[in-house]
């Protein structure tokens, strides 16, 4: 009984989680790749490049990063695979947007239970930066 | 053009296919994890670890369920405790502040490793930062905050 509703709640759960989850990364993915292979996606690239380097990350990889802090996970995995990111990368990015994402919705979560949502937020945009330069040495420093 | 749009059709499907096959079967464990005896084994181990940043006992709840499964269903549980008057205002802020930094970390991480990176990374930076800066906001608030 017990292992048959635990079973039962357990798919439920997850299809529902995984419902959610490509509702956002099949559009996501779709847009990343298509605009990846624009002149567009360059131009932008090339022009965020700087403030990408420092975290080991491509300019293109920034709209991953914003997609992150904006919608989800989910919109930064699918704005990110499409770019062949390196392991590091990866782990870069997962970090950075772990600490930071969904803001908006988050941050007015947390806000009803007491806390200021620009608190929150501002901390998390600032805390996920300086963890993913300070990931990114690290790397740097262990693996050249 | 075609071509193009069929790769990122079929990219996206694939990845799609992926994470379910990593999602359903982590969300049947974490019930049955929820329904078995060692859930509140577990509760009070957590509970060693989260008192000597600030927390009570009744915040580890709330907390346990936001560092497994995100911050919404974590609220959740921890909206209805604080309504009930269970959790100080320390409590509130110091799961904030830790629940910003870190949380749903299963799901999180292993959504990351599923297309390739490194999940022990991921996981100790957050729970490092987390810990960190929770003691920080303890040490600071500590005695501006009432502590009924």
């Amino acid at each position: 009984m017990s292992i048959q509703n635990n079973l039962k709640n357990g798919i439920k759960n997850g299809l529902s989680v995984s419902l959610k989850l490509i509702k956002v990364i099949i559009p996501f993915y779709i847009a990343t790749d298509i605009l990846s292979h624009t002149q567009a996606a360059n131009i932008i690239g090339k022009a965020l490049a700087p403030l990408m380097e420092p975290l080991g990350l491509t300019g293109k990889m920034a709209v991953a990063i914003i997609s992150g802090y904006l919608v989800n996970l989910y919109a930064a995995i699918a704005a990110l695979v499409p770019l062949h990111p390196t392991w590091q990368q990866i782990t870069i990015v997962g970090l950075m947007t772990g600490i930071a994402h969904n803001l908006i919705i988050e941050g007015a979560v947390l806000h009803k239970t007491g806390t200021n949502a620009a608190f929150t937020i501002t901390l998390r945009i600032i805390v996920s930066i300086v963890a993913g330069l300070g990931l990114n040495a690290f790397f740097r420093f262990v693996y050249g | 053009m075609v071509d193009i749009v069929s790769h990122a059709v079929i990219g996206s499907l694939k990845l799609s296919v992926k994470l379910i096959l990593i999602i359903v079967p982590l969300m049947i464990a974490y019930e049955f994890l929820e329904n078995s005896r060692v859930f509140n084994r577990i509760l009070d181990a957590l509970y060693i670890l989260l008192k000597p940043l600030g927390f009570s006992k009744q915040a580890s709840i709330s907390m346990l369920t936001g560092i497994f499964l995100g911050i919404t269903y974590g609220s959740g549980i921890l909206l209805a405790q604080s309504d009930k008057g269970k959790l100080t205002k320390i409590d509130i802020l110091l799961s904030a502040v830790y629940l910003s930094m870190c949380h749903a970390v299963i799901e999180d991480t292993l959504v990351f490793v599923v297309i390739g990176g490194n999940g022990f990374y991921i996981i100790i930076t957050r729970l490092i930062i987390a810990t960190a800066l929770t003691y920080m906001f303890y040490l600071y608030f500590k005695d501006k905050l009432n502590k009924a």
